[in-house]
């Protein structure tokens, strides 16, 4: 019981995040997540489930209804949820997900209880040659499946790269692009990134070169029509709940990783059996949406199995459960597994009914006129990068980011840029990985 | 004497909470030795009647560039260590003069560790296969240590960097490295997943974690880092006052709990002077080319 509230606290909380860009789970762990520090780890990890899960769910809502990714893990559903969204199909891509979803967070259950006995066996997810190969395939994906032409894609990657591995690299000793400039030791911000390379072009395509009317942000409900087609999607929905467990799992990276490679596989192969006519593929969208939400079940096996924090709303996490009497460990995660089991299955009731037959009343506060929900859009554009660039108190570096961004994705708005961002989103892991790589076999 | 220096302190008190709080800076996340010290300072300082504002930024640069830039009273939680730690990372160093300017007093110190992945391996059997090379997976700024320990021993090892300690845990645990060098706080963590720490770069034995000397029959070099306080914007009196302050809460038996608790090692016995030169010579003297 004592557990209701937090976690309830936790939705809503996953329930704002979801829908302002710009306010993460890191974010408001470090302020919300303070009043849940109580003399319990239980409470604490009550919150984080509620905000995690929640995250995810609504942030795939703001993703097809605006074109705007309240994660970095939704860039997928604005590539293929918000076209769908713009031909008159927004009520079928928001059920969908939210009951892919919703399966997705159950299957990936299920499947770590299908592999308890060789749970240990999960730690080699992390082993550096793991690491590599997995990296391999989703940068070779993403220049797979991308609607560009090899050598746009190329391009593209390099400019990710050369983007994501700006700043001071302490692992593999580099300092990269920093003129000297300690704002730049950090590298460059994501927030900003991600909207000038990436949702700009995605809003000009929508806004200039769409022939879609603008839509109201109205969903009906149509429970039969959506499960069915969630059922045709069945196998989508089991391969990338495991493709998301397995995701999850990876440092740093687990849902965006997840929702990404998820994308990547999907499409690629809608392409190969020409099932794939343009932006607004569903099972595409069902791919990644499924997975990312396996991805927040995985992603907490590693901190309450084995103590270690895999991203860093997760580090705070650990901080707050480590100034407990009890602190973090093994023993105590196995005594209350099944309470926390509960509250994860509870918390999915909960968003499942906020994401579909409550979608319409959560996105209530952007059901304006056509003219005042573009200002909107640019308010949901530039509040995450003002807001951001001011807690962090470098306005003009963040302002400056997107600035330098939003010139590259205009460069290429009639490209697919994607491959900008995910290279971008992964370039660190990818590269680090590699130098790892390089010194534990060839050095 | 106490007395007269808790008076001191409240007073202090008084004059900044009504002018303003000092600013914590923080140069570092929600995480690792320097958050969670600054959070108790924070806490306990507040109980004396000093308020301070923590002010986490995030990383090292941009925390020195904040403590650098402001007019405010501040204080920041400086880590260092031979070859190592924080005030070798680029845009975080202290010349000789800024460390001479604003050096307050020593905090807390703590030693690192070699760990194994499982349990009841010993360190005499590593060092009888002489023609074995062993991978240690350590974070960055750690391998230095790391290298110099372990070839000091008599072991041949090779380091491989993580982003941080949890990475490098991690990738021990996955087969990446036959070892995993770290800050020995992280030896609960190890023996939760299996694994055991061989020693720890401590004089004597540590929490349980057999000192250096006692298993290799050698003295560690550079193996501990000095957590200490540096001050800017504050006049003789106030310096004088939040020193004093510093002091009070880190000699406190409170604290010697605490930092037992979070395998962080007391100044208490030790030579306030020594321990400045120590820090100063890791600041101005021991660098690696980064």
């Amino acid at each position: 019981m004592e557990l209701i509230f937090p976690t309830l606290a936790g939705i809503a909380s996953g329930v704002v995040a979801g829908l302002i860009p710009g306010i993460g789970i890191t974010a408001l762990m470090i302020s919300v997540g303070l009043f849940f520090v109580a003399d319990s780890p239980l409470v604490v990890l009550a919150y984080y489930i509620g905000l995690l899960c929640a995250s995810q769910y609504v942030g795939s809502m703001l993703a097809i209804s605006f074109g705007l990714p309240g994660e970095s893990s939704s860039l997928p559903a604005v590539k293929e949820g918000y076209p769908l969204f713009q031909r008159g199909q927004g009520s079928l891509a928001i059920g969908t997900t939210a009951i892919s979803s919703f399966f997705g967070s159950f299957i990936s259950m299920a499947l770590f209880f299908a592999i308890l006995p060789v749970a240990e066996y999960l730690v080699y997810i992390w082993n550096t040659n793991m690491l590599v190969i997995i990296f391999s395939v989703a940068m070779l994906l993403t220049f797979y499946i991308s609607d560009n032409k090899l050598w746009v894609s190329l391009i593209m990657a390099a400019i990710g790269v050369n983007l994501g591995m700006v700043g001071m690299n302490m692992t593999i000793g580099t300092n990269y692009m920093t003129f000297e400039q300690w704002w730049l030791y950090g590298g460059l911000p994501m927030i900003p990134v991600l909207m000038g390379c990436f949702v700009l072009p995605e809003l000009w395509k929508a806004q200039f070169e769409s022939k879609a009317e603008a839509k109201e942000i109205k969903f009906k409900l149509d429970v039969k029509d959506n499960f069915e087609h969630s059922r045709a999607s069945w196998l989508v929905i089991l391969v990338h709940s495991i493709v998301g467990f397995f995701c999850g799992l990876v440092p740093a990276l687990t849902t965006k990783l997840a929702s990404n490679l998820s994308y990547f596989l999907q499409k690629s192969k809608e392409v190969r059996y020409n099932n794939y006519t343009g932006p607004g593929n569903l099972k595409s969208l069902i791919a990644a949406e499924t997975s990312n939400n396996a991805a927040t079940f995985s992603v907490l096996l590693p901190l309450l199995f084995l103590g270690i924090p895999i991203t860093t709303s997760e580090f705070i996490l650990y901080d707050h459960i480590q100034d407990t009497t009890t602190g973090l460990n093994l023993e105590y995660i196995l005594n209350n597994f099944d309470i926390l089991l509960a509250c994860f299955v509870a918390t999915n009731f909960i968003c499942l009914a906020l994401a579909w037959p409550m979608a319409n009343t959560c996105l209530a506060v952007y059901r304006l006129p056509a003219n005042l929900l573009k200002l909107v859009t640019v308010f949901l554009v530039l509040f995450p990068i003002i807001y951001t660039g001011l807690l962090e108190e470098q306005l003009l570096f963040y302002v400056g980011t997107f600035i330098l961004c939003s010139v590259i994705g205009m460069i290429f708005r009639r490209y697919d840029t994607m491959p900008i961002v995910f290279v971008f989103l992964i370039s660190r892991e990818f590269i680090e990985g590699f130098h790892r790589f390089y010194v534990i076999n060839v050095l | 004497m106490k007395r007269i220096l808790t008076m001191a302190i409240a007073l202090f008190a008084m004059a900044t909470t009504t002018a303003s709080a000092i600013e914590l800076v923080i140069p570092a996340g929600n995480k690792g030795g320097i958050y969670t010290i600054s959070k108790h300072l924070n806490a306990e300082l507040a109980k004396i009647g000093v308020e301070t504002n923590m002010d986490v930024q995030g990383s090292c640069p941009k925390g020195m560039a904040k403590f650098r830039s402001t007019d405010k009273p501040s204080i920041y939680i400086a880590s260092s260590a031979k070859n190592s730690s924080h005030t070798f990372v680029k845009g975080c160093d202290f010349t000789e003069a800024a460390f001479e300017e604003q050096y307050v007093t020593p905090a807390f110190m703590a030693v690192m560790a070699l760990c194994a992945p499982k349990k009841g391996v010993k360190f005499s059997d590593l060092k009888g296969q002489g023609w074995k090379t062993y991978t240690i997976g350590t974070d960055a700024s750690r391998a230095w240590a790391a290298q110099a320990n372990m070839e000091a021993a008599g072991l041949k090892v090779k380091t491989v960097n993580y982003k941080n300690s949890s990475a490098a845990r991690a990738g021990m645990m996955a087969g990446d490295v036959d070892f995993f060098w770290s800050n020995a706080k992280e030896a609960p963590k190890v023996a939760d997943a299996g694994g055991e720490c061989l020693l720890a770069t401590s004089a004597d034995d540590f929490n349980g974690v057999p000192g250096m000397k006692s298993v290799t029959g050698v003295d560690p070099i550079g193996g501990s880092n000095i957590y200490w306080v540096a001050a800017r914007n504050m006049d003789a009196a106030q310096l004088k006052s939040i020193k004093a302050a510093v002091e009070q809460v880190v000699t406190s038996e409170a604290t010697q709990e605490w930092a037992k608790s979070k395998w962080f090692l007391t100044i208490n016995g030790k030579s306030a002077a020594d321990l400045k030169a120590e820090a100063k010579d890791y600041v101005t003297v021991f660098t690696v080319d980064r």
